[in-house]
C-alpha cells in the first residue's frame, strides 16, 4: 500500500476505534467498559512492528478522544503516544517472540502504561481541583482494567488464529 | 524510532497542547468533535436499545432477522421524538434558554457518572451549567466542554452536589449528592425536619446556577441515625440516565 492511503486507512480506523470506544464500550456492563480498543489496535500494531503506523493511529485517537476525555487537554493524546513508545521498546527489547504470551505481555504492558500515565493526570487534576483523588478506586480498575484487556486480547487472538474460522477452498 | 523522531513528536504535542490553550485549533476540534460524535450516535443508539431491551420479552425467532434493524431505528426516533417533546414543553413554560443536544456515548476513560453530548462552546455551553431531560429532570452539570462536545457530569457522582428541597409544605432543605457513581441520595437535613418516604425533591435554587423547580427524584428510603447530626435518606431518580436520548443544558434565564 502506498503512504497516502496507508496514512488516510489508519486515520479512518482511529476515528471509528474511538467512535466505538465512546459510543459502545462504554456502554457495555464493568468491567466489560474497560476495555481499551485504542490500546488493543495499538498492541497488534506494535507486535506487527508497524512503527510508524502504530505512532500515527496513537496521534489520531488521542487526539480524537481528547472530545470524549475528563482530564485536561493533552492527556489523551499524551498518554496514547507514551503507549506507543512503551510497546515500542518493549517489542524490541522486552517481548521479541510472536507467540501468544509476547502478545499478552505486551498487552499488560500497554495497558499498565496507559492506565497509570492517563491516571498520573487525573490525579493532577483531581489535587488541583481541590478533590479527593479516589486511590481506591484507581488501584481497582487498574487490576480490572488490566485483567479484562488481556482476556480480550487473548479471545481476539484465539479467533483470529483458529482455522475453524477460516474458509477452507476444495 | 530514532531519537530525532522522539524529539520531533514530543515538539509536535507540545506545539498542539499550546496552540489548543491559546485557542487556535478550535475549528479543527470542532470538526473532530462533530466526526466523532456523528460515528458514535449509531452505536450508542444500538447500545441504549439494548440496554432496554434486556427487560422486555424476546421476539419469536423467525421474525427476528428482519425486523432487528427496523426495530433498533424505531426506538431510537420514538425516543428522541418523545424526549424532544418533553423538553419543548418544558423549555417554552420554564422561561430558560435551552440548548438540545443529543447523548453520543461515554467517556473514553470507563467513568460511569458521565455522558458526553454532541454540543459545546460553540453552541453556548459553559461549565457548571445545569443539564435537564424531560419534563424539567435534573440529570446533571456541565463538566467539561469542548468546541463541538461537552461532558455531562450527572447527579449520581460523588462529586456532585446540588441544594435541594422537598416538594412539600415543610420545604425541608438539604443536599442531594452522588453515591459511588450508582445512586442518590438527600444528605445534611437538620434534626427535627419531616422526611419520608414518596416525597419529591426538586432543586432549591440555592446553588449556584441552578434554577429552583428541577426535579431530582422520590424519596425511597430515610435513615435516622441517632448518632449522627443529620438525616439522610436515597433517593429514586426518575429516568435511567443511561438511557437517556436527548438531554437540553439550559444555558440562560430569557
Amino acid at each position: 500500500m502506498s503512504r497516502i492511503p496507508k496514512i488516510l486507512s489508519l486515520i479512518v480506523a482511529a476515528l471509528a476505534a474511538a467512535a466505538f470506544q465512546i459510543g459502545a464500550i462504554a456502554y457495555l456492563p464493568r468491567p466489560f467498559s474497560l476495555f481499551a480498543i485504542p490500546v488493543a489496535v495499538m498492541v497488534f500494531l506494535a507486535i506487527a512492528r508497524q512503527t510508524s503506523a502504530l505512532f500515527w493511529f496513537a496521534f489520531v485517537a488521542g487526539i480524537a478522544l481528547e472530545s470524549a476525555s475528563r482530564a485536561p487537554f493533552g492527556a489523551m493524546l499524551i498518554s496514547l503516544l507514551g503507549t506507543a513508545t512503551l510497546l515500542e521498546f518493549a517489542t524490541r527489547m522486552i517481548v521479541t517472540t510472536h507467540t501468544i504470551y509476547a502478545l499478552l505481555a505486551s498487552t499488560a504492558i500497554g495497558v499498565a502504561g496507559f492506565t497509570l500515565i492517563y491516571g498520573a493526570f487525573s490525579f493532577v487534576r483531581d489535587i488541583l481541583g481541590g478533590n479527593a483523588p479516589d486511590a481506591l478506586f484507581s488501584a481497582q480498575d487498574f487490576f480490572l482494567s488490566l485483567f479484562v484487556n488481556v482476556a480480550a486480547i487473548g479471545i481476539i487472538q484465539m479467533i483470529r488464529a483458529s482455522r475453524r474460522f477460516l474458509i477452507r477452498h476444495a | 524510532m530514532t531519537p530525532r523522531k522522539y524529539g520531533l513528536l514530543i515538539v509536535l504535542v507540545a506545539v498542539i497542547v499550546f496552540a489548543h490553550g491559546r485557542g487556535y485549533l478550535k475549528p479543527i476540534e470542532w470538526g473532530i468533535g462533530k466526526a466523532v460524535g456523528s460515528a458514535a450516535r449509531p452505536f450508542t443508539a444500538i447500545a441504549r436499545a439494548f440496554s432496554g431491551a434486556r427487560h422486555q420479552e424476546a421476539v419469536p425467532e423467525e421474525i427476528r432477522a428482519t425486523l432487528e434493524a427496523q426495530t433498533v431505528e424505531i426506538i431510537r426516533l420514538k425516543e428522541e421524538l418523545g424526549e424532544l417533546e418533553l423538553l419543548h414543553g418544558y423549555a417554552a413554560q420554564a422561561n430558560y434558554a435551552t440548548v438540545l443536544a443529543r447523548i453520543v456515548g461515554k467517556p473514553a476513560d470507563g467513568s460511569r457518572s458521565f455522558l458526553v453530548i454532541d454540543r459545546g462552546e460553540t453552541h453556548g455551553i459553559r461549565e457548571r451549567l445545569p443539564v435537564i431531560s424531560g419534563e424539567g429532570v435534573l440529570v446533571g452539570t456541565i463538566a467539561k466542554v469542548t468546541p463541538a462536545t461537552a461532558i455531562v457530569r450527572l447527579l449520581t457522582h460523588p462529586e456532585s452536589k446540588i441544594a435541594a428541597t422537598t416538594l412539600d409544605a415543610a420545604r425541608t432543605l438539604g443536599v442531594v449528592q452522588g453515591e459511588q457513581g450508582l445512586a442518590l441520595s438527600l444528605t445534611l437535613v437538620p434534626r427535627g425536619e419531616t422526611l419520608a418516604p414518596g416525597m419529591r425533591v426538586v432543586s432549591s435554587g440555592l446553588g449556584q446556577g441552578i434554577p429552583r423547580g428541577l426535579l431530582i427524584g422520590t424519596l425511597r428510603e430515610v435513615y435516622d441515625i441517632p448518632s449522627e447530626a443529620f438525616l439522610s435518606a436515597s433517593i429514586t431518580p426518575p429516568r435511567t440516565y443511561d438511557l437517556l436520548p436527548l438531554v437540553g443544558v439550559l444555558v440562560s434565564p430569557l
